[in-house]
């Protein structure tokens, strides 16, 4: 019996398939061996980034905090992001590129949100790159959906500058939980967005968040 | 260009429709089977000296495009992804894909879908499918008789044969 299913089943899903004639992909190998050799750059590059470059960044972003009404209130603004602390004590980031993740996670934290940002060379595929991060995830629960919020045009008094934009409601943050966020290149060369990024709740610790 | 590039571009040239195909059945979305795929061959490049020698690459490059779903998948439902375009736009949908068979393979558990689709779909032998995903041949003969008892609800003409019978 489990030949003749097997064989109407098979016969079924290979006519699916068959089918298909006019699913092509269409990236170029040139593009997928291109994106492999930017991989793995791009793994020494961010290393480069995170221990020297974005210092000089850095710099930059505590320089635009200190003159403000003090540290954690104001507007700082780099070419790869933009974080707006509001009047109500919540956070807006805009996020134009990848850069500089150890500015905007020193800015949020000293706007009050125990926060982990990190770029990575490319989407999580198995349980070990998850767990390679330095958090651990905060149980899904609604709490998430209260914490962030996309940015309205009225509560900005501006259209959103070109980027991802997001709120963070620190206020809404359940005991113990900090933000994290991590932001990826494009899934492929083709894929027709600028960066990824993923925002989550994980447990607040030192090593995590601050 | 050297001989390895050359090869693996082959290969692709050869591979890649038939696997994009493939995991747009198993996952029912078109922009998210070209990423998965995608991301399978830039690692199939990146590790071609093990890839070239596997068994079956085809498989090697579907299983790791359905591996990388359930990851995608896990983290989605603790975290909230945005891009940095703000348009969405609607799947792209084939309309091969509406069976109900299809749906039905869809909500097999992920090993037994994976093993649909390395046995039925790729036509690969039990010991290459047991390699590919790793477990015994033993597993896969189990996974493939519960994934087939769930589809063949979705076959009628099945179901009236053995009626006849």
């Amino acid at each position: 019996m489990n030949d003749g299913m097997q064989s109407a089943v098979a016969r079924s899903l290979t006519d699916v398939r068959d089918s298909m004639t006019d699913v092509h992909l269409a990236i170029p190998a040139g593009q997928i061996v291109a994106r492999a050799r930017s991989r793995r750059g791009r793994r020494n590059a961010v290393l480069a980034g995170a221990l020297g470059i974005a210092a000089g960044l850095t710099a930059l972003c505590v320089a635009a905090l200190l003159p403000g009404t003090g540290i954690g209130t104001g507007t700082v603004r780099l070419t790869a992001w933009t974080v707006a602390k509001q009047a109500d004590g919540n956070v807006s980031v805009t996020i134009r590129e990848l850069g500089d993740p150890a500015g905007l996670q020193r800015t949020l934290r000293a706007d009050g949100v125990p926060a982990s940002v990190a770029v990575k060379g490319h989407l999580p595929n198995s349980a070990s790159d998850q767990e390679s991060l330095p958090c651990r995830g905060y149980p899904v629960s609604s709490a998430r959906l209260k914490v962030f919020s996309r940015p309205s045009v009225s509560a900005q008094g501006m259209a959103s500058p070109p980027g991802t934009a997001f709120v963070i409601h620190p206020s809404a943050l359940p005991s113990g939980a900090g933000v994290r966020i991590v932001e990826y290149p494009p899934p492929h060369p083709n894929a027709n967005i600028r960066l990824l990024v993923v925002i989550g709740l994980v447990y607040a610790s030192s090593q995590c968040t601050g | 260009m050297g001989r390895d590039q050359h090869e693996f571009e082959e290969f692709y040239a050869a591979a890649r429709d038939e696997c994009l195909r493939v995991v747009l059945i198993s996952v029912g979305d078109r922009q998210l089977a070209e990423d998965l795929v995608a991301e399978a061959f830039t690692k199939a490049w990146m590790s071609w000296q093990k890839v070239r020698e596997h068994p079956a690459p085809r498989g090697w490059v579907v299983r790791t495009a359905l591996n990388t779903h359930v990851s995608w998948w896990r983290r989605r439902n603790r975290e909230v992804a945005f891009t940095g375009q703000d348009t969405a736009e609607a799947p792209s949908q084939h309309p091969s894909l509406d069976s109900s068979l299809v749906a039905a393979l869809r909500r097999l558990p992920v090993h037994q879908r994976a093993v649909i689709v390395l046995r039925l779909l790729l036509d690969m032998d039990t010991a290459a499918t047991a390699r590919t995903l790793g477990m015994p041949t033993g597993t896969v003969a189990s996974h493939l008789h519960r994934g087939l008892v769930a589809l063949r609800r979705e076959i009628p003409a099945f179901d009236d044969q053995e009626c006849i019978r």
